[in-house]
This record gives structure tokens, sequence and C-alpha cells, in this order.
């Protein structure tokens, strides 16, 4: 198993190849909507760092944190948890390409079952549950991830995190074989929920885990602003070492967690409205 | 290999040299007979997807463009996963595919691809970057499986010795293939597409194993003993 801490370093480091360059944390639409003001205001980066702490990143922290006990607590839904909506545990996931602005501003608002139908979502997954179920492990991951995506509104944002998950899912499958005893070999899958598996498969605690969760964040933000902005590097690291508190206020209020219906529910909707913007923006760096 | 993997082939070198033009004539000459995807890699937009859609060349559902956070050289090197999930989507979705060609984002001569994302490589340089470029080598010139010497037909232009830089280029390469390419010059073309045939045959077979070309240069210095070492590997000193 090695050492739990150097299996942290090694999940908040952008260069552990799960596609982090590919991440602006949703700075780069913020950006181009006015945030930094052209260079004239460029401690908002930090602002909106520790926003999404306050907000979208707590609640994936909460995500992972949850995961990881379930995992470890033999995959069965938390007590408590008994009376838990039966969710489909289905990964809707997927945008195979950005959606056309027709699909958003057309007259009529698409239902949840023309998008499935429309986006081919069907099938091209294997489901967690259906995974827990032939390997016995991993029940109830679905239904952290059916509470992730009910907290998660956008399905512009939902898409980003499920790529990312799988990116991070297809590393941990070669690195940490033992997350396949919980999740399938290949799937797009909330990324807080893979690096939930991850903690519990290696050892971490659940305040590694959120810290793991939130230091990433703030880091795709920080590190994202110096190719969006002109922003001295040893600024952004300070901005980073400025928000250490907000990371570790966020680590003790959700490492307690247990329940799935502990998780928050906070939301950050112009963040929201900004990925949405980006997803069909052509000039851009980053993918969200 | 499973029967959805294609054969990936890399298509790399610095910007402007012709990657993107040489990826719609390669869809335009083969499309009729294999199967083509292509996975684009830009740097700030999707304009190489668009022009290669645009060109009518191949499906446009079959082309797709991967973000590479202004790191063209990771996400063909360092980290190759958004590239290797968009190309294996594309197996996937369109299986089977025969060739998936994947286009790097302009970049430097020291930007060479993976060989855990592509079994083969093109390297392009054109004639307007100067007739030098061939002669400076890179791991890219030197050890890429194909050269490309493109816009041959605008050498008269800018003063270039198309002959000179093909000879350059494949002092540089060691006897491995270099092509002077014109999208106006058929029989060119003819040679390029005949290698992508014959390497698509190949990797199919279990023929051909993907090198690496390496970040390094080939390199010269003296060794303890006074006698000259040259390596082509990447080594510490």
């Amino acid at each position: 198993m090695g050492n739990v801490e150097l299996v942290a370093m090694m999940l908040a480091d952008g260069r552990l190849p799960t596609g982090g360059h590919t991440q602006s944390g949703g700075l780069e639409p913020a950006v181009r909507a006015g945030l930094g003001a052209d260079g004239k205001q460029l401690a908002d980066v930090a602002s909106y760092a520790r926003d999404r702490l306050r907000t979208t990143t707590r609640v994936e922290a909460a995500v992972a944190v949850v995961t990881r006990h379930l995992a470890l607590s033999g995959t069965n839904v938390a007590p408590g948890d008994e009376n838990v909506p039966q969710t489909t545990g289905r990964l809707d996931t997927q945008t195979p390409s950005s959606p056309s602005r027709a699909d958003w501003f057309g007259p009529d608002l698409p239902s949840r079952g023309l998008w499935l139908e429309k986006r081919g979502f069907d099938n091209q997954y294997p489901r967690l549950e259906d995974h827990a179920a032939r390997r016995g492990a991993g029940q109830g991951l679905g239904d952290v991830e059916a509470a992730w995506a009910a907290r998660t509104p956008s399905h512009v944002v939902r898409g980003v995190s499920r790529r990312q998950g799988r990116l991070l899912l297809r590393l941990a499958r070669r690195v940490w074989p033992d997350v396949t005893t919980y999740l399938p070999n290949d799937g797009e899958i909330a990324r807080p929920v893979v690096l939930g598996v991850v903690g519990a498969v290696t050892g971490l605690s659940a305040e590694q885990v959120a810290r793991t969760i939130a230091y990433d964040d703030a880091q795709t933000v920080i590190s994202a602003s110096l190719k969006l902005l002109p922003v001295d590097p040893a600024d952004a690291a300070t901005w980073l070492a400025g928000l250490h508190d907000d990371i570790e206020w966020l680590v003790k209020d959700v490492a307690p967690l247990t329940r799935v219906d502990d998780i928050p529910a906070d939301g950050a909707p112009l963040i929201d409205v900004f990925a949405h913007n980006h997803a069909i923006e052509r000039m851009r760096l980053f993918h969200a | 290999m499973p029967e959805t993997r294609s054969f990936r082939l890399g298509v790399a070198g610095p910007v402007g040299t012709g990657k993107s033009s040489l990826i719609a004539t390669v869809c335009r000459e083969l499309a009729g007979e294999l199967q083509l995807g292509v996975i684009t890699n830009d740097i700030y937009t999707d304009e190489d997807a668009r022009m290669l859609k645009a060109a009518g060349v191949l499906d446009p559902e079959r082309i797709r463009a991967v973000e590479t956070g202004a790191c063209p050289h990771t996400a063909i090197r360092d980290d190759v996963t958004p590239n290797l999930i968009a190309v294996e989507d594309l197996e996937r979705d369109f299986a089977p595919l025969d060739v998936v060609l994947v286009e790097s984002g302009g970049d430097n001569l020291t930007a060479t691809f993976s060989p855990a994302l592509v079994d083969a490589q093109i390297f392009v340089l054109d004639v307007a970057g100067g007739g030098d470029v061939a002669r400076k080598g890179g791991p890219g010139i030197a050890r890429a499986d194909l050269l490309i010497v493109n816009k041959t037909d605008l050498a008269p232009y800018v003063g270039v010795d198309v002959e000179q830089m093909v000879k350059d280029a494949e002092t540089a390469r060691d006897g491995k293939p270099v092509i002077a390419l014109s999208r106006t010059d058929p029989a060119s073309i003819a040679l390029l597409t005949e290698w992508v045939r014959s390497m698509a045959h190949a990797v199919r077979a279990g023929d051909h194993t993907p090198v690496d070309p390496g970040p390094m240069a080939p390199h010269s210095h003296v060794g303890e003993d006074g006698e000259l070492i040259t390596h082509t590997h990447a080594h510490t000193h």
C-alpha cells in the first residue's frame, strides 16, 4: 500500500497524468465574463477559488468523503440511509461533444428523457450498481453518485466531472488496481466518487480525501490564472497559501460525514452559467 | 490487438507547417478504402477540427477536438490520457476503424508523441520555415517514422533548395523515409498515401513496434578516453 502521505501527495500533484492540464476550474469562462478586470483586479482569482471552496468544492469533498466511508464500511448504504429513494444509479453521463446552442436555447427545454435519448447516453458505460452487484462490492456508491448529480444541477459541470473521473479511474486501475473491486474498469463516474474509492483502497483518512479535493480545486484555479491573466507566479503561490485556512475549514467541516443525506447542497449558479457559456465557446484554452 | 483497435497515427510538427492540410489530404485520398477517424489537439480554438469538417473529406462526427490547456506538448507526451480516451471513444463509436489520425497542436521541434498514444508518427516541416531546419535536427526530424518536407511548390518563392533540404533530412534520419510533399503534386501525394497504407498494414499484422523519437536530439560529446560518443537515447551525463 505504501505511505499514505505519499499517496495523498501523488493525488494532489498536477503532474499525475489524469488530464489536469486541461482544466481551469471554471476560471477561463469567469475571466471571459470579467473576473480579474483585464488584469486590474488580480486578487479576484483568490476570491473565486475561495468561493468554490465554500460552495461547489465543499459538495465534491463531501461526496468523496462519504464515498470513502461507504467503500470502507462493507459497501452497504450506511445506517440511516435505508430510506434513500431508489435511484437508478445510472450514469447518465458523457457529453460526447459540446451540445449545440440549439440544445440550450431552443423553444422548449428538453426533458431528461429526451436528453438521454438524444445524446445516446444508453449503455455506453457500465453502471456503478451493475458493477457492484456483479462484484458484491461498491453497493451504495451509485446512490452517492446520484446524490452528487442531484447537487450538481448543470449537465455541463456534471459532464466535466465525469470525464475527469474517467481519466482518474483509468490511471487508478493501473496504479491502485484494488479500485476495480468497487468501480468498473472504465466509466464516466463523478471524479469525487472515484477519488473517494482511491482514498478507501489506499488507506487515506477522510481528512486526507477532503483536503486532496479542496487543494486540487484551488490549485487548478490558481495555476490556470497564470495562463489567463498577467499573474506573477509568486503571487499565485501566495494566494494558494492564503487559502490554507479555508481549505482546512472545509476539511474539518466535511470529514466527519458518513451518510449520503448529510452531503451539503451548496451551489454557485454563476459558475454553472459560465460553464454553459464555455461549452459553446470556440476560443478556449481549457476544457472547463 | 483487439478488433476495434485502429492504427493510431500521430502527426506532429511546428505551427503552420501543414499538419491539418496533410490530414485532409490523407482523408481525401484514403476515405474510400480505409475507415478513418481524426482527433485534433488545438491550442486555442477548434479551428483545426472545423477546417477539417468544412473540407468535407470525412464525416464530421469522425473528427473530434481535444483541449490541451495551452500545453500541446503535455497532451501528446507527458499526459496522454485525454487523447487516449478520445481515440478509444472514436474507435468504439465507429468500430471498426482502420486508422485514427491524431494531430498535435503546433509546437516546437522537440514535441513528439509518446508511444503510449500512437503506433507511428509523422513529423511535418515546410520549406517556408527555412531550408536549414532539417539540418538542425531534433527528435521528430531525426526519428519520426516519416518526415514530410511540405509545401515544396513554395520553394521558389522562399529561396529554398528542396533537394538539399531533403538530402539534409535524409542525413539526419539515417535512411528513414522523407517525402517532399506538395498538395499540387499528385506523385508526392501518392507516396504519402502509400506510406500510410503500408504502415497500417504493418501495424495490423503486428510487424511494427512503436518507436519513441524521444525528447533528446542525437548529440555527441567527448568521452573519458577522448573518443567521440554519439547518443540518440535519453540519458544522463
